[in-house]
């Protein structure tokens, strides 16, 4: 039998997989033969298991939070800038008093913040279009079939329209919006009272949280829910007995239409 | 409802889930964490930009990384870092009970104090292959050397790791023998 000269080399590249077939079983037969070559492999292999562990603990795989923040935005895509769009957010935010420093997206749980955060912009949003009467929207609930398909595409997600008006809600239409450069898909309502409900579907870089959040903004009631990398909220009057049904559907009445 | 292929966003989600294992290989890389995020942040910079370049059914990992070592040398090149903090200096703190798991805790301890005093091109070398599961031929495309060099790192580094933690790894091998 053909006798080897095994150096470490030799059975570091044993010991990892990567000889090739024949001096694989070639070294094979020496360590049966040699127990202390054996000895020698075993301790290698160790060596290799004992550094995957000694480097795959939480401290090596932390990410710290503001790393995590910084790069799952620069993963957002860049979306051409729309002047009447910042115009809009400005508004509302001014109209809602609103805190900047308490707004910014991404807290310690990125999941949870995406969804408070996308909530709070949908709020802004709400007290701008929900004040206007003639024109509430500017694609109507007759372009219903439309609707779906653009808006469907721009999210990536195919949905339908949710026909509420068991919960006393009736379709207006709906339009595209924008929170972080991402879509934003806003279909109004109004209640028999006239008072606008918006659902919203916002599309978001990373994942959402699939636990429903509530919070009262003023006069306003705010349910949020995420699933993969949509975040689907429903805005109105805090003072609308439907909403929290509604909300609880979320989003899987966007599948039934 | 479903949910169709994201292109971009969806790359860019993966960058974000590969986020640990680039910051760990980054850390090796650096050896500080403030500079290993910021090169992490640049590296997934660089990504986004050249997203492009990416061929969409191979491993994204192995994009990422060469994009890391890449904007890491190119650092090197244009100023020389300071290596103010140790990897030793990241105490796993996973194992908090029994004997058996405060021995393991002290070997695992030292044996990331005895990579810690490997050459740096052995670290590297010893990190793709042992930590991350790279084969040789990876290795040393990713380190841009040639096989035989990776080869040479990876056996004296294990070497020396062997050297610096025999004791502690009979010991370690003893006592999983013992568990299972």
């Amino acid at each position: 039998m053909r006798c080897l000269p095994i150096d470490d080399i030799m059975l570091v590249a044993f010991a990892d997989g990567e000889l090739d077939p024949t001096t694989t079983w070639l070294v094979e037969q020496q360590l049966a033969r040699d127990p202390a070559l054996a000895e020698r492999v075993a301790l290698l292999r160790a060596t290799g298991t004992l550094l995957r562990e000694a480097l795959s603990g939480r401290d090596h795989l932390a990410v710290p939070p503001a790393l995590a923040s910084r790069v799952a935005r620069l993963a957002q895509p860049r979306r051409p800038w729309r002047p009447w769009l910042a115009a809009a957010m400005v508004g509302g935010l001014l109209l809602a008093g609103a805190n900047l420093a308490d707004r910014l997206p991404f807290n310690a749980d990125p999941a949870r913040a995406s969804i408070a955060h996308v909530m709070d912009e949908i709020a802004d949003y709400h007290g701008v279009f929900a004040s206007e009467r003639e024109h509430l929207v500017e694609i109507p609930a007759e372009r219903k079939d439309h609707l779906q398909a653009w808006l469907g595409d721009r999210l990536q997600l195919a949905f339908k329209i949710p026909d509420l008006r068991d919960h006393g809600l009736d379709f207006q239409g709906g339009r595209l919006l924008a929170v972080d450069r991402l879509p934003v898909a806003q279909l109004m309502y109004t209640g028999k009272d006239g008072i606008p409900v918006a659902l919203c579907i916002a599309l978001i870089a990373g994942d959402a949280s699939p636990v429903l959040q509530r919070r009262d903004d003023g006069d306003l009631a705010l349910f949020g829910r995420g699933q993969g990398h949509h975040v689907f909220v429903l805005v109105g009057p805090a003072s609308n007995k439907y909403l929290p049904d509604i909300a609880n559907m979320m989003p899987e009445l966007l599948n039934r239409g | 409802m479903q949910i169709v292929p994201l292109g971009q966003i969806e790359l860019g989600r993966q960058i974000v889930d590969l986020l640990p294992r680039m910051r760990r290989f980054a850390l090796v890389l650096t050896r500080s964490p403030d500079m290993a995020d910021d090169l992490v942040q640049s590296s997934a910079a660089r990504a986004l930009e050249r997203t492009a370049q990416w061929e969409d059914g191979t491993r994204l990992d192995h994009w990422l990384f060469r994009i890391i070592k890449t904007v890491w040398l190119n650092g090197r090149k244009a100023a020389r870092l300071r290596q103010t903090e140790c990897l030793d200096d990241h105490a796993d703190s996973s194992a908090t009970d029994g004997s058996a798991a405060m021995e393991a805790h002290m070997t695992l301890n030292e044996v990331r104090a005895a990579f810690a005093r490997l050459p740096e091109d052995q670290q590297r070398a010893l990190f793709l292959v042992s930590v991350e599961g790279y084969s040789y031929r990876q290795a040393a495309e990713l380190l841009d050397v040639p096989l035989g060099t990776v080869i040479s790192r990876l056996a004296r580094g294990r070497v020396a790791l062997a050297q610096r933690t025999t004791d502690n790894t009979d010991r370690i091998v003893v006592l999983r023998r013992n568990r299972s």
